[in-house]
């Protein structure tokens, strides 16, 4: 188990113009990892109601797609971040050297 | 006027389908069609599901035998879902996947019969109707009803490959469900559908003509046809001798790929997917080439595309893809 942490203060690190493109990241994470039973129902159901609104690109969507690839698959988590020059936050998530 | 379908099978996480379809509904879809097999999800549970998700998408079961599920489940089944999305259900009726059914030793004894039957029941649960029905396969005593109202039609359409099932769709369907991707089994489809219009003294304007199809989309033709050999495979195998003959395809190499499945190897499977079979049972390709093949089955007839699996290499990509780029030049041709 990762260190607690301050999700929605991690996101606000975000650049804002980068939002949407890793919110389509993140879920493309979520659609194909394996693991994906492990999200709490609630959580789904929150996600799918984001979506419903074109919301998970926001800070909240940001913040629960992130808690949802961290309850999935943190090291695929780390590696993504990793992957969009977010080493700072892979950092901050406790996620480096994933 | 020409409408849009989409199929999934349940074999993904209920969200993960349920994430798609509010993606299809996003990008311009009509209908979708989510598949039943007992192995896999359950077709009412993830319509219900569905139905609280979605607004306008059309909710269909494409499509549900009557040998797993009575007729009379069935009709309380889509007429509780038509409660949760009123006006969007539809229901697709078969004869089933007779390998599915083997599997838990249920026999798909007359088919044309079940399916015919079914559908005279089921009307008559959701219309109301409290007359009986005495079938060889299924029965309804007279003063037998539902105890709740069904405010809505729910058309029924019937899945078919064979030419007397799909002439009963046309002499009974609201719909039919053509499983085939390539024009010339969609141009024999139609003839046969048209025959049981005839028939039964109606008209081609009467029903809704969807094309089940297997698609793949890619920007890249070698992706898309990457993602589409294995679900080719299980068609090719499955596929009846006149269907293959019609393609050229010999019955023998249809007959090593069923034999590498059997024996769940895969590999030998997919490699012996030819490009023929590609063609015959797959419309694959980048959205320059899916729009003028599809286009090709609506100037057949068709009246509704059903995008089947395995939609692409990525789904999420593949519904954008037809969303933004395949649906409105075909509506635009339309």
């Amino acid at each position: 188990m990762k260190p607690q942490v301050d999700l929605m203060e991690i996101i606000r690190k975000i650049p804002s113009e980068i939002q949407s493109d890793l919110s389509i990241g993140l879920m493309d994470l979520l659609l194909v990892s394996k693991g994906g039973e492990k999200i709490p129902s609630p959580l789904i159901k929150e996600l799918l109601n984001l979506w419903r609104k074109q919301e998970l690109g926001t800070t909240h969507g940001l913040k629960l797609l992130l808690e949802a690839a961290l309850s999935v698959d943190p090291e695929k988590a780390g590696e993504f971040f990793t992957s969009k020059g977010l080493m700072e936050l892979a950092k901050d998530l406790g996620l480096e050297g994933s | 006027m020409r409408s849009f379908g989409v199929e999934f099978v349940p074999q993904e996480l209920y969200w993960r389908t349920t994430f798609y379809v509010m993606q299809a509904e996003k990008r311009g879809f009509d209908f979708t069609w989510i598949t039943d097999h007992f192995n896999n999800r359950n077709v009412y549970t993830s319509l219900g599901f569905l139905a609280a998700y979605t607004d306008r998408i059309k909710l269909g079961l494409g499509v549900t035998n009557p040998y797993l599920v009575h007729p009379a489940v069935a009709a309380q089944s889509i007429s509780t879902l038509n409660e949760m999305a009123p006006g969007r259900v539809v229901l697709g009726m078969g004869a089933g996947d007779k390998t599915t059914l083997d599997m838990v030793g249920v026999r798909q004894r007359a088919p044309l019969t079940a399916v015919r039957e079914a559908v005279e029941i089921i009307r008559k649960f959701i219309g109301r109707d409290t007359s009986g029905f005495d079938g060889k396969m299924f029965q309804k005593r007279e003063g037998s009803l539902l105890n709740f109202k069904v405010r809505d039609k729910i058309p029924v359409y019937i899945g078919a490959q064979g030419p007397k099932m799909l002439a009963l769709a046309g002499r009974m369907g609201d719909g039919v469900l053509i499983n085939a991707s390539h024009p010339e089994d969609i141009k024999i489809a139609l003839s046969h559908v048209e025959r049981g219009v005839r028939r039964a003294g109606r008209s081609m304007a009467d029903l809704d003509v969807a094309a089940y199809t297997s698609i793949s989309i890619a920007r890249r033709e070698e992706d898309a046809k990457g993602a589409v050999i294995p679900v080719v495979a299980f068609i090719a195998a499955g596929c009846p001798s006149r269907i293959l003959k019609r393609h050229d395809i010999p019955l023998e190499a249809s007959d090593k790929i069923k034999e590498a499945l059997v024996k769940r190897n895969w590999g030998e499977a997919f490699s012996s997917v030819t490009p023929e079979m590609i063609e015959a049972f797959s419309i694959c390709g980048t959205p320059k080439i899916c729009i003028e093949k599809v286009d090709a089955l609506f100037r057949l007839g068709i009246t509704q595309f059903v995008a089947g699996s395995p939609l692409g290499p990525k789904v999420r990509e593949a519904i954008d893809l037809l969303g933004s780029e395949v649906l409105p030049a075909l509506k635009e041709r339309g």
